[in-house]
């Protein structure tokens, strides 16, 4: 009864708590936070206290910047929860922000995005930090289902549709139909395994260390997972391993291609396993219209053509798929009310 | 040729361009056949042709369509966000397959965060507080139920009645608190004044220092608003037995389960409606009359019955 009258002054909200991005969706607003999932804590060697001192995109320009008492901490890792008081800290601090002109302390009903290969422990752990943040009553949701119902599939009906979301942790391929989930697998490859190789190929090919957030720069830019027409180049710089000293050299997208072969070829394996394991009905249904890409993974350049080639199947990248996952949960936060929690996990 | 394209596309006439023909006339500069297309894309020849077309409903949904729109005009270097501006215009059926789940939806918790609405519920709230306080102050004030209740509290252990007549039976029980009901005279109430410090003194178990202060409470008040009550009726219980007597004022005098071993003593204005749980276990005196109630007693023990002026 209370919950209700506090709910009156909060607003419903979507968490598509990811390793890179945390969004938010408020009920009737849309996106309305995009940051960084990453918290740069101040350690007080006097009192031995921690405070927050920055969370979000002004933190992560901390990252391998701070000095010896700031520590900017990615708190997620994998899709799941690394540190469970920062993740928790975080989330407060981002609930805060979207509540921020309300008088009361804000107590949202809030629906979070789980990779579907997350163990019970850490499904809990999601739903404790949540919990914790302030929420007033907390709902999990398979990442794929989010993601599908976000980039508008149709999943209501009784046709296979495929969706291969591919976020900075995890890479979630799924076969839905009738609402629910015919076949997922989640691959612990993302957007920081790209950066990963991206630093270890110029370490290895140039003899030069990079930090990450160079490497995520790089990926962007002239990141391409299918050799394309264009040639891009970027300029870079890096300590050199050797002489101790920064060195600046350029990058092309062909390099950026041979270095990303390894985890695109763990994705591009998922997916040939999804196929494989799919009930032919809805296999044929998926041949037939194609597999959609969601997630910051579908904004490597010709990733989509990838695929399509190593699968024979159209792939479709969808509309604004960095948000496809928190859009979706706010659908279903939306339709909660009316048609219950058939979509929702249960742990 | 891209320019050509984009430029004729943009150029100010978007509503009568047509998606299909754009990717149509582009595929045709690039001298690229369908098959080809089809071939690039992996998508089926039907599939381009209905899209030059621009026969959209015989495409699977949005997200698909324009995932093709997309990739089409990829492969011919057109700008595929020009095609897609354009595109929601020319399709509606299709948004309708996934959306209706959507709209039909109540909005139950979507109050935005208005402060005309937060000081308006914190009004409206403070209103019904103030309703309610000023609810309860005058039921407190004005219900008799209540009066009669408080003589429920005790239990016949300490109270006894005693009638101005009936003093000496004070003395013969020795745990007995006296309780004055009905016509009192002003000789009874300082009298029952000086016996309740008495038992205290007296009496080797200590009484409740709250029951004490109550004693004297109970007799001033007037249950009858100052009138003097008529009948005076004695009850004791030799078992356990639920017990409502209401008199002529629809008051309830008696009203919950007793104990063994209880009495009660009430008074008020005749006619009484009696009910009994357990009558086999209760002796009614009427005025100091016993009444045998046995002739009303019903088949599961229960009694219920009408005591008149003439205590019939």
């Amino acid at each position: 009864m209370f919950g209700r009258i506090l709910g009156l002054f909060s607003n419903d909200l979507s968490i598509d708590l990811g390793t890179a991005n945390t969004l938010i969706y408020v009920r009737d607003k849309g996106i309305v936070l995009n940051e960084p999932s990453v918290v740069a804590i101040r350690n007080d060697p006097n009192t031995g206290t921690r405070s927050i001192e920055a969370v979000g995109a002004s933190a992560k320009r901390m990252l391998g910047r701070t000095p010896t008492n700031i520590e900017a901490i990615r708190p997620m890792k994998d899709g799941v929860i690394a540190d469970f008081t920062t993740t928790e800290r975080m989330l407060q601090h981002f609930i805060r922000a979207v509540h921020k002109n309300m008088i009361l302390r804000p107590s949202p009903r809030v629906l979070v995005c789980v990779p579907c290969g997350a163990t019970q422990v850490e499904r809990r752990a999601i739903r404790e930090s949540a919990d914790g943040a302030g929420a007033r009553k907390t709902y999990l949701i398979e990442e794929p289902i989010a993601a599908a119902i976000g980039a508008g599939l149709p999943i209501d009906e009784a046709r296979g549709s495929m969706i291969l979301d591919i976020g900075g942790g995890t890479s979630e391929v799924a076969v839905l139909s009738l609402n629910g989930i015919v076949y997922s697998a989640s691959v612990r490859i993302g957007g920081d395994k790209f950066d990963d190789a991206i630093i270890s190929y110029v370490r290895r090919n140039y003899g030069v260390l990079i930090g990450e957030a160079t490497a995520e720069r790089v990926k962007q830019v002239i990141g391409t997972a299918y050799p394309g027409k264009d040639m891009l180049e970027i300029e870079v710089k890096g300590r050199n391993l050797s002489e101790g000293v920064p060195k600046s050299f350029s990058l092309n997208s062909n390099e950026i291609l041979e270095a990303l072969q390894e985890p695109l070829h763990g994705i591009v394996s998922a997916v040939k396993t999804a196929l494989e394991q799919t009930p032919p009905e809805l296999g044929a249904d998926v041949a037939e219209r194609g597999i959609v890409l969601t997630g910051g993974g579908a904004l490597l350049r010709d990733l989509d053509r990838l695929i399509m080639e190593e699968t024979g199947i159209p792939v479709i990248v969808a509309d604004d798929p960095l948000a496809s996952v928190a859009r979706g949960g706010g659908k279903v936060l939306e339709m909660l009310d009316e048609f219950g929690s058939d979509l929702l996990t249960r742990d | 040729m891209t320019d050509h394209f984009t430029s004729t596309f943009t150029g100010g006439q978007s509503k009568d361009v047509r998606i299909g023909e754009i990717l149509c006339k582009a595929r045709e500069a690039a001298s690229y056949s369908v098959a080809y297309v089809a071939d690039q894309t992996h998508l089926k020849k039907e599939v381009i042709i209905a899209l030059e077309n621009d026969q959209f409903d015989q495409l699977p949904s949005d997200v698909f369509v324009k995932g093709y729109i997309r990739s089409y005009a990829k492969l011919l270097g057109i700008d595929s966000q020009d095609l897609l501006a354009v595109y929601p215009q020319n399709r509606v059926l299709e948004t309708e397959t996934i959306v209706p789940q959507i709209k039909k939806v109540k909005k139950i918790n979507s109050l935005s965060v208005d402060p005309v609405v937060i000081w308006s519920s914190v009004t409206v709230v403070a209103i019904l507080a103030g309703l309610l306080m000023t609810w309860w102050v005058y039921q407190e004030d004005s219900d008799p139920v209540e009066l009669a209740s408080v003589v429920e509290c005790f239990d016949a252990e300490h109270l006894t009645e005693a009638g101005s007549e009936q003093e000496q039976q004070q003395q013969n029980s020795e745990t007995k608190h006296n309780v004055v009901l009905g016509n009192i005279d002003p000789q009874n109430i300082s009298a029952e004044q000086n016996v309740a410090p008495e038992l205290v003194d007296d009496e080797d178990r200590v009484i409740p220092q709250q029951q004490a202060q109550v004693i004297p409470t109970i007799i001033e008040l007037p249950i009858s608003g100052g009138e003097i009550d008529k009948v005076r009726i004695t009850v004791k219980y030799t078992e356990e037995s639920w017990t409502e007597i209401v008199d002529a004022r629809k008051r309830r005098l008696l009203h919950g389960l007793m104990k063994a071993g209880a009495t009660r003593v009430i008074s008020g204005q005749a006619p009484f409606n009696v009910f009994f749980g357990n009558s086999p276990g209760v002796q009614l005196e009427i005025n100091g009359k016993p009444f045998d109630h046995s002739i009303y007693m019903r088949r599961n023990s229960t009694a219920r019955f009408l005591i008149n002026d003439n205590n019939s």
